[in-house]
């Protein structure tokens, strides 16, 4: 069994076998038991077994296990996370993308159609005629059904990606 | 006239500046000469500009006129708008024309393809075709093999009546065989009439509507019949018409109601020029052209305007904003592009161009990693790298995305063993 801590998070020295930090304090709120959380692109998968909101220690059960490292992402396929769809770095990285004229914006764990609308306001509110196309990357299992019933089937998206 | 027109007619896309195909050497009925095949054209897809896929037209044309005068052959323009040269076999005419797009040093294939019209109604004879040329009677299969070794001979994208226009059951052949490979165009089998179009739909003949606006008579029933044809997935090529005049409404038409292709005749490319170009103007163009879009984008409906480098109907700047329409180069080699995601070991300037030279189409950044001005390097490389090569090359710049991490962890790497 694996603990996952997400507060107060102890230094690498100081961290206890079988204890492994995430820098995601709300994850305790949105995960429950079945779930599964996958670590290093995908090559260890983790089940929830147990969550307990009081400490934020949420435990389980290592499925495939392998190498991991300091800031290796934590990718939740089950769930939809409390955060933006586009981060503060998201947003200067599309300012300088729409500077260099780029053909297409990939929009990474695209959520919702709400999630392409945005981005392509903020391509649009951009200067001058250049608008690069979109491609959604479906990247979580809640969007697979959220996407395709947008409008009835009509484009939200200009291209795809998984 | 083009603004109206993309008004009146919302066909749901905004206006796009055709992919123009020039008539460049006639033979059939047309001319007097061993050729059966009525027109071989140049379709300059592989540009990013109008102006420059014409310019390439141009220059090919003058080329050719050089090959033939070389070798003693006519260079008279004939009625479509073409060179007739008396040359023996339709195979003569598809290597003259390989051989005038090499010397002129453009790539064939990547950047300049060729489309036929083979007007297959006036081949027909008692059930079977006549390639006098060729010396050959066939059935519509042995018509069909006969492309496809006319497609490994040449790069075709585009084949017009390539069967008689009532033997239904050899234009279904030929869509089943050759439909997935090339763009088969209807004209004399849909004489842009909505009603035989829809027939033709729902037998699954051909893939293209060759559109000719005083054909069916009236532009409604025009723009309905371009309209069916691209619900069902057919595109759209705009005609010019046998011995027209330099008016210039196709290009509006063409441009307005965004059909992506555009059919002329080579010899007077004052007429493309003359109305594509004061188009573009029009929406305040400054002549400098959009970057190509790859057919990524394009892979749905599109549609082109035939015309002749003769008398290129008036397509030259292209206006800021407005890109040229997609046609998919080489769709018979390869249907899917290529992605390369560009990292430390990929983004030296030797690296990117073998890339490219070894078939990249698209090029991603991806923003989990490398710093901005890092990133700025790579797009000016891959620009300067698709001028000088002349390749469309699309960029897709990756974002992060919501992005959770694992904390620090003792070590540069620890293991989680299987079911601890």
């Amino acid at each position: 069994m694996l603990t996952l801590l997400t507060r107060d998070l102890p230094t690498a020295e100081e961290l206890p076998e079988n204890e492994l930090p995430v820098r995601l304090e709300a994850l305790p709120s949105v995960v429950g038991p079945g779930h599964v959380i996958m670590l290093a692109d995908g090559t260890v998968r983790l089940l929830v077994k147990e969550v307990d909101p009081a400490t934020g220690r949420i435990l389980t059960l290592v499925e495939d296990g392998g190498p991991i490292s300091t800031a290796k992402g934590v990718n939740l396929p089950d769930v939809e996370l409390p955060i933006p769809s586009l981060t503060e770095k998201d947003l200067r990285d599309l300012q300088f993308a729409l500077g260099q004229q780029v053909d297409y914006i990939a929009q990474s764990f695209v959520r919702s159609p709400d999630d392409i609308e945005q981005l392509r306001k903020l391509i649009n509110a951009h200067d001058g005629p250049h608008r690069p196309q979109i491609i959604a990357k479906i990247e979580k299992r809640t969007a697979v059904g959220a996407t395709r019933r947008h409008h009835g089937g009509k484009r939200c998206r200009d291209g795809g990606a998984r | 006239m083009w603004r109206w027109l993309a008004t009146a007619y919302d066909i749901g896309t905004a206006p796009t500046l055709p992919v123009p195909m020039l008539n460049i050497i006639n033979g059939g009925e047309h001319a007097n000469n061993g050729i059966d095949v009525q027109e071989f054209m140049v379709v300059p897809h592989g540009f990013g500009t109008f102006t420059e896929a014409l310019e390439a037209a141009v220059s090919i044309f003058h080329r050719l006129k050089g090959e033939l005068d070389s070798r003693g052959l006519s260079t008279a323009v004939g009625d479509e708008g073409g060179f007739a040269p008396n040359l023996p076999r339709n195979v003569d005419a598809l290597d003259l024309l390989v051989e005038a797009i090499d010397k002129a040093g453009y790539s064939a294939g990547s950047q300049v393809s060729v489309a036929l019209d083979v007007a297959a109604t006036e081949l027909y004879r008692d059930g079977k075709y006549v390639f006098a040329g060729d010396d050959a009677t066939l059935d519509a299969a042995g018509v069909v093999d006969l492309y496809e070794g006319w497609m490994r001979r040449g790069p075709i994208v585009s084949i017009e009546d390539g069967m008689s226009e009532d033997d239904f059951d050899g234009w279904r052949l030929l869509t089943e065989r050759l439909g997935n490979d090339l763009q088969l165009v209807g004209d004399d089998l849909f004489v842009t009439n909505p009603a035989r179009l829809r027939e033709g739909i729902d037998a699954g003949l051909a893939n293209a509507l060759l559109v000719k606006v005083n054909q069916i008579g009236t532009l409604s029933e025009t723009i309905a019949a371009m309209a069916t044809a691209s619900e069902a997935g057919y595109r759209n090529v705009m005609s010019h018409r046998s011995g027209e005049t330099e008016d210039t409404t196709i290009a509006d038409l063409a441009v307005g109601t965004s059909c992506g292709q555009g059919e002329d005749r080579c010899a007077e490319p004052q007429r493309s020029r003359g109305q594509v170009q004061p188009v573009a103007a029009d929406r305040g163009g400054t002549g400098r052209g959009c970057p190509l879009r790859t057919p990524l984008r394009g892979c749905g409906p599109s549609m082109s305007l035939m015309t002749t480098p003769s008398h290129p109907t008036s397509l030259v700047a292209q206006p800021a904003g407005m890109s040229i329409a997609g046609l998919e180069p080489n769709r018979r080699i390869r249907h899917t592009k290529i992605v390369c995601t560009i990292g430390p070991a990929t983004s030296d300037p030797a690296v990117l161009r073998q890339m490219v030279e070894c078939g990249m189409n698209v090029v991603r950044l991806n923003f989990s990693h490398g710093e901005h001005g890092h990133h700025e390097a790579v797009v000016r490389e891959i620009r300067a790298i698709a001028k000088e090569l002349r390749r469309p090359l699309a960029i897709i710049a990756d974002l992060q995305g919501p992005k959770v991490r694992i904390g620090d962890v003792p070590g540069s790497v620890s293991s989680l063993p299987e079911t601890c």
